[in-house]
């Protein structure tokens, strides 16, 4: 999550779900939080039943969601950056913004390069990456891609050169004037096919409830993150809720909810190829030892100067006595990053013939990944494919759609699902919440630990005395045969004395001379004593006792925001953690996220380092400014601002800039991943795709229920009655939809919650498919992810699920 | 035992089907069946044998810039549906041996073991609730969690339901409850907002409440619920009349009709 | 559009198959002979007569029972309708009925047999067992009228007070009919007939004439072409048969009619609860 990791300092949600009901109005967009997030959305509608807070929902549908909000916007799929650019347009136009929270909160003050040129002089395109940085940076500190969920950005300087005037045209909120100007309410109605007035009533609605006594909330989920600019469309959101001065305080934040069970959790210790637990950054084959990695990585000022403790502690986790200071705590068994080796491209390597074999566990990309189609083909040039699953899915039955070509070995292993198995889930809001086994796991079905606690030791006893094989000769795995608990105390981490562990309370304890071991440093204090992940005596505001959420169970991230720069809180009715200048030490709802005894008039000296160095004023501490990011000096790969491109496939010009779409979007393309050209009139509806409530993504989990799989039965397609009229389709026929990629087969389910739209004179029709189903469980349909292309967006490589371009006729 | 019911409000229901499929989990009830209606997003389409909640999905045209909480225009409402537990309910009054009680929570209760399927409840409730079930053969409903109730636990519906549209307590308590609600929001100008009880009909009040928008017929609630056993006067009446007929006019036959 | 949610019908069509009707209709029948076998003897009317009164009487019950058990959803729980009484419950009063009928009717009929081949007592049994029969298959005649009229299908309810005096008369019909069948040609029958052809000549005319939207069911579609076919010939046919002198026609069309009207209620009730406006 960069969008909100460089904006704010960390890649997650700011705020917990439960904080919602202190909002004064909450902008839902990019979510249809009612319909996927249902228990949490009880939180918006306590904020709308208790404080008459306002909800917004704005979404190319009139959804669940929107029948619970005050206002429904409908948008052109694709659109959020230039109704977000309007927004944040809109709050600097009229005045709007929280200006002591932005001077002292923020780099708003802070004056850019002046060789940096902006997309409005270059129609487009951003001067080069070098020119977005500070203007103080060194060279040494040239990082301009902080890997993975990047949000450290490490090398930048403390103490960039600001104008607390704010008049210097060079200081971000000038350059964001300028960059913003063109994003006005008119562009909106013809970008968005919004009516300026609806828009404008909303935006002052929502940027009205903000403020020292008001705050508003953004929830947003894959409606935003799923396009070529995802990252980008969040870091407008970030920008709107700093000029507004709603992050860190509560009923603010900018709350991301995200998809499976322990989806965050697989972040911070994660299954993605570029970070090590806890956002460390994945070593480059250029990061040859341990002190050029700190090099390039270890920060002056900011949290991330402790970057060397985490990571060692990490090795000695892996490597145990074998990691020594003379090895470098063994950091050259660590395996390096020669490229992107993200998802997508070894789809396309696997169909190239390139990959051997395959294990997928707990996913079903024969259903849920773009251009399936390809995907299921793929799987069919393996020599073997591993799959574990509750059920056999789409991914692990591939093979039946030819049984007679397909060559490809394939292991089934049955899993035990959730209630069959002890450990935590770390949920949207960060939090690590026990959960028992409740049940034995039918017949053969195991555990994931179990499962790869015996894989392990079968790899480590086939280990040979070969240089390749000394990572793993090096690997500690003493693990017993499923004991979660024994894992999350490893992740929680200990300190070495003699040969006996010695207890550590959090990663504040944790040491860069090889005495500490910790499996995932944010994670460091959930079993400080005992297991607080499976405390369950909820107290207070925000439920402290039950679960922890890292780091260190602080419930509203970046808190210190909610008091003034002199520690006393806003307002009365808007406080949260404030200075007691009696206990010296910050005190209030939460726990403070800030270090607990720093006054508010602290001022660190130049030489101090680390988190010495931010000020008692500055809340964003993971940044070496303690600053919120307006604008992203680096750590972005497409710019230190969002800008609008259009969806990859597109029937509208760019409105905005010469530059069609993000120049730093990857589409793949080849005669298996084909895209229509922008505009292309074989395709002229706008195709978007997203989630029913009674189903689970790739659907193994609810079409093989019946009590689910009876409330949505059949694959659908959403169009607006005009769309109907004009292909003389009636409710209930079936239709074709096509894109470049291939045609699916859905019932017409025609709807004027499916609005045809207004755009620059023109009617846009849009076509909505949820994407439940595949050819296995009690009730089939096509895969809508046929439809899409492998594609992807420049910092997490994310393919584009929501505006595409499609036709759509009646079946024959 | 303390009379309870259900005040369930569509002005907070999220339409997410909770309540219906925790309602088939704890009951274990079978599967409705695997057919698309085209009808908004309800599949299920209505209470019976194998449904006994129901989530209703109300659709009106959508207007751009208003959301469905907008107090002056109805678009998609969502209303979960369940036996009203009649104060004079027809399927119990009817039912011929005595299957279908009344609870000591006031919650009118099909006993499985005593059902001979006789179907008569079903022609009997003004609500088109209850339904036999072909493949088992006796007469299905909501239990009012009967089993859950006599533990102290609430309607697994109830317990479900994430956003509180759903209440479940004292019936008094959620009358009052209503009303307050019914006042808030006509307060907050959603002045559609009404009361379904079927007080002032012959069913004489329902156990299960619902705050609807607009016309309550459009989900299925009948103006004027009419309990059958007002009919058996009548229906009696004419019996006697006819028997009586019948007899009289046989014997003024047979008396003046001659031996042969 | 008028309201109702998405025109899904908001009753519950009635489960029962063809058993029922055909229950109604051999109920009644036996019903109207045990009051016609109780009347006929009370009014010293010949012993045949009264004796194929009763035995039809007896055979009805007898066919009645496993009729009414075998569209039981559980057959085998048939007794439960025995746990209680039900003043209230329609069905519970028939069943009770049923029962009652059951056994005075074919105590009736099997005193009779038993007095006849021996000399055994049993005359006080038979006749006392046959005012109770008499009594009962009153009920059993018109009941049934009750049980569809007091519910919630609209177009049962609509005719409440029709129902049992219609299923009376058009018991009364087949009662007169199996007895014209059996070859008595007792004036009283005749005139019983005529009355009862007269009545639902009258009924059908009157349900013809309904403008009421509860009634369509009687009128249009399937249900309502049963339900004339029924009622002609309950109706007109019988009656002109019998001012012909055609009384074994008539009774042959008599009984038909009364069979199918009781399908054709049904099967009008059925549609009554497809009408989706009426039940809200
Ligand atoms: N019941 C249920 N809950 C779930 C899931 C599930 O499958 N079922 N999945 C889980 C997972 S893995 C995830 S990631 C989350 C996802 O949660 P959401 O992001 O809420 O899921 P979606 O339904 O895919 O998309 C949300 C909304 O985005 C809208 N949308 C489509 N295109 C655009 C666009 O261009 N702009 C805007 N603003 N909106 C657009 C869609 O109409 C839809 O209403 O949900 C989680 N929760
Ligand atoms: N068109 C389109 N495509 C999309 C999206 C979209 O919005 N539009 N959304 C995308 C998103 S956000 C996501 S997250 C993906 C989801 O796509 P996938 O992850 O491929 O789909 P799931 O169905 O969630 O697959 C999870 C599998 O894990 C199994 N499972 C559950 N519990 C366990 C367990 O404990 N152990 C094991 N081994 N297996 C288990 C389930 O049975 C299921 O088959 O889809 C993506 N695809
Ligand atoms: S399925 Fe679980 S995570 Fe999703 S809304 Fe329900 S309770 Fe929350
Ligand atoms: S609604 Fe119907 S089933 Fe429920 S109690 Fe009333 S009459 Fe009985
Ligand atoms: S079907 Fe069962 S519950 Fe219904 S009336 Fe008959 S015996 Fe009673
Ligand atoms: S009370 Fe129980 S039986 Fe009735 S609807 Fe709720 S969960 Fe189902
Ligand atoms: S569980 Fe509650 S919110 Fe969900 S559909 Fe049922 S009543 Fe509505
Ligand atoms: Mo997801």
């Amino acid at each position: 999550m960069p969008g909100l990791g460089t904006s704010l300092g960390r890649g997650g949600a700011t705020t917990a779900q439960q904080d919602l009901a202190n909002a004064d109005a909450i902008l839902i967009m990019g979510s249809s939080m009612a319909e996927n997030h249902p228990v949490g959305f009880q939180w918006v509608m306590e904020a709308r039943e208790k404080n008459g807070a306002k909800i917004i929902h704005v979404d190319p549908r009139f959804t669940r969601t929107s029948a619970m909000a005050d206002y429904w916007l409908p948008l052109r799929a694709g659109s959020d950056l230039v109704f977000l650019g309007a927004m944040i347009r809109h709050v600097l136009e009229h005045d709007l913004w929280f200006r002591e929270y932005v001077l002292h909160y923020t780099n708003a003050s802070v004056l850019v390069r002046e060789d940096f040129r902006d997309t409005e002089e270059l129609d487009g395109l951003f001067s080069a990456p070098e020119t977005w940085l500070y203007p103080n940076s060194d060279a040494k500190t040239r990082d301009t891609g902080h890997r993975g969920e990047g949000q450290g950005t490490p090398g930048t300087p403390a103490d960039p050169p600001r104008d607390m005037t704010l008049q210097n045209p060079r200081c971000v909120l000038n350059v964001l004037r300028r960059h913003f100007a063109r994003y006005t309410p008119e562009l909106v109605e013809r970008a968005c096919g919004i009516p300026r007035n609806e828009f404008l009533e909303i935006a002052d609605v929502f940027a009205r409830a903000s403020g020292p006594e008001k705050t508003g909330a953004i929830c947003y989920a894959v409606g935003w993150t799923q396009h070529s600019t995802g990252v980008q469309v969040i870091r407008a959101a970030a920008i709107l809720q700093l000029l507004l001065g709603n992050i860190g305080r509560p009923g603010g934040g900018i709350m991301a909810l995200r998809g499976h069970a322990s989806i965050q959790g697989s972040t911070d210790v994660p299954t993605l190829y570029d970070i090590l637990p806890g956002y460390l950054p994945m070593p480059t084959s250029d990061e040859r030892d341990l002190t050029a990695y700190l090099e390039k990585h270890k920060a002056d000022k900011g949290w991330w100067h402790n970057i060397d403790k985490y990571l060692v502690s990490l090795l000695k986790a892996y490597y145990g006595q074998s990691a020594t200071r003379d090895n470098e705590f063994g950091f050259d068994w660590l395996p390096r990053l020669t490229g992107d080796h993200s998802y997508f491209g070894y789809w396309l390597e696997m169909m190239d013939g390139n990959l051997e074999g395959l294990l997928v566990m707990g996913q079903n990309p024969a259903v849920g990944s773009p251009n399936a189609k390809l995907e299921r083909a793929a799987l069919g040039k393996l020599k073997w494919l591993v799959v574990r699953d509750l059920v056999d899915t789409e991914t692990s039955s591939f093979w039946q759609e030819s049984p007679d070509t397909i060559e490809t070995e394939v292991f089934f292993f049955p899993a035990a699902s959730h209630v069959e198995k002890d450990g935590t889930f770390t949920n949207t809001q960060r939090l690590l919440q026990w959960r028992e086994k409740a049940v034995e796991p039918p017949g053969d079905a195991r555990s994931e630990l179990q499962f790869l606690v015996e894989l392990g030791r079968k790899l480590k006893a086939r280990a040979t005395d070969a240089r390749r094989d000394a990572p793993l000769r090096a690997l500690t795995w003493d693990y017993a045969e499923e004991d979660a608990d024994e894992v999350l105390r490893e992740i929680h981490g200990w300190r070495i004395e003699e040969s006996s562990r010695a207890p550590i309370h959090h990663f504040g304890d944790l040491k860069n001379d090889g005495t500490t071991v910790c499996g995932c440093w944010i994670y460091s204090g959930v079993y400080d004593g005992e297991n607080k992940a499976n405390a369950r005596n909820p107290q207070g505001r925000y439920g402290h006792g039950w679960g922890f959420a890292w780091p260190l169970d602080r419930r509203i991230l970046y808190n210190r925001a909610s008091a003034r720069p002199d520690g006393k809180p806003w307002s009365e009715r808007k406080a949260l953690v404030w200075w007691d200048e009696e206990k010296r030490e910050w005190v209030g709802h939460d726990v403070a996220d800030f270090t607990r005894g720093k006054a508010p008039d602290y001022v660190p000296s130049a030489d101090q380092g680390g988190d010495e160095a931010i000020p008692g004023n500055a809340p964003f501490l993971m940044h070496p400014d303690g600053l919120g990011w307006l604008w992203v000096p680096s750590g972005l790969k497409d710019g230190p601002l969002p800008a609008h491109y259009e969806p990859l496939e597109s029937n509208i010009r760019n409105p905005l800039y010469a530059q069609q779409t993000n120049p730093g979007a990857q589409k793949f393309e080849r005669p298996d991943n084909p895209y229509a050209s922008s505009p292309d009139a074989r395709f002229p509806y706008v195709l978007t795709t997203y989630r029913l409530t009674e189903h689970h993504t790739a659907g193994a989990m609810t079409r093989t229920l019946s009590h689910l799989a009876e409330l949505q039965p059949e694959l659908f397609a959403e169009i607006s009655p005009r769309l109907a009229a004009e292909q003389n389709v009636r409710n209930g026929d079936m239709v074709t939809i096509s894109t470049a990629r291939g045609s699916i087969r859905a019932r017409a389910l025609v709807t004027s919650r499916m609005p045809s739209l207004e755009i620059d004179g023109r009617t846009v029709h849009q076509v909505g498919l949820p994407y439940h189903w595949g050819n296995r469980g009690l009730v089939k349909g096509d895969v809508v992810n046929d439809l899409l292309a492998i594609s992807e967006e420049p910092n997490v490589k994310i393919f584009e699920s929501k505006g595409l371009t499609c036709h759509l006729e009646k079946a024959p | 035992m303390a009379t309870t019911g259900f005040f369930t409000d569509s002005t907070l229901c999220i339409g997410c089907k909770a309540c219906e499929v925790a309602c088939k989990e704890w009951n274990d009830v079978p599967s409705d069946g695997f057919t698309w209606s085209g009808k908004s997003y309800d599949n299920t389409l209505a209470l019976g044998h194998s449904t006994w909640r129901h989530v209703k999905f109300v659709e009106h045209e959508t207007s751009i810039g208003s959301g469905g909480n907008a107090p002056d225009l109805m678009t998609w409402q969502f209303s979960s549906d369940v036996c009203k537990h009649c104060e004079h309910a027809g399927c119990l009054e009817a039912c011929p041996t005595g299957s279908i009680v009344r609870t000591e929570f006031g919650g009118v209760y099909i006993q499985p073991d005593i059902c001979n399927g006789c179907g008569y409840c079903v022609v009997t409730c003004p609500f088109g609730v209850v339904d036999r079930r072909p493949t088992d053969g006796r007469a299905f409903k909501c239990t009012f969690c009967y089993d859950r109730q006599k533990a102290g636990e609430e309607p697994a519906c109830a317990k479900a339901c994430p956003t509180g549209s759903i209440l479940f307590g004292d019936l008094e308590e959620m009358q009052q409850a209503a009303d307050a609600r019914i006042a808030k929001l006509h307060a907050n100008g959603m002045t559609d907002a009404t009361l379904y009880d079927a007080k002032n009909s012959s069913v004489g009040g329902t156990h299960s409440l619902f705050l609807v928008r607009g016309d309550a017929r459009q989900y299925n609630l009948p103006s004027n619920p009419i309990v059958p056993t007002t009919l058996l006067a009548p229906a009696w009446k004419s019996a006697a009349a006819a028997a009586g007929a019948i007899a009289l006019g046989a014997l003024l036959a047979f008396a003046f009709g001659g031996k042969k | 559009m008028s309201a109702s949610y998405h025109r899904i019908p908001l009753l519950k069509a009635p489960v029962w198959t063809w058993e029922v009707p055909a229950y109604f209709f051999v109920g009644g029948a036996a019903g109207a002979s045990a009051a016609l076998a109780a009347i006929a003897q009370l009014t010293g009317a010949d012993e045949e007569l009264v004796r194929d009164a009763r035995w039809i009487a007896a055979a009805g019950s007898a066919l009645s029972a496993p009729l009414l058990v075998s569209d039981l959803g559980r057959p085998e729980r048939f007794l439960n309708m025995m746990r209680v009484f039900k003043v209230q419950s329609p069905m519970s009063v028939g069943a009770w009925t049923l029962a009652a009928f059951g056994t005075a009717s074919s105590a009736s009929a099997f005193a009779r047999l038993i007095e006849t081949k021996t000399n055994l007592p049993v005359k006080l049994v038979g006749d006392a067992s046959a005012m109770m029969a008499a009594a009962t298959g009153l009920v059993m005649a018109t009941y049934t009228g009750v049980l569809l009229g007091a519910t919630a299908i609209p177009v049962w309810r609509e005719h409440v007070r029709l129902l049992p005096i219609h299923f009376g008369a058009s018991a009364l019909g087949s009662a007169v009919s199996l007895l014209e069948l059996r070859g008595h040609q007792h004036t009283a029958l005749h005139a019983l007939g005529l009355g009862a052809a007269i009545f639902e000549t009258v009924t059908g005319l009157t349900i013809e004439g309904t403008k009421d939207r509860e009634s369509e069911p009687l009128r249009h579609g399937r249900s309502g072409t049963i339900t004339r076919i029924g009622g002609v010939l309950s109706g007109p046919i019988p009656l002109f048969l019998r001012l012909m002198g055609k009384r074994k026609g008539a009774a042959v069309s008599t009984l038909l009619g009364s069979l199918i009207t009781r399908f054709a209620w049904v099967e009008a009730g059925k549609a009554s609860t497809k009408d989706v406006e009426l039940a809200l």
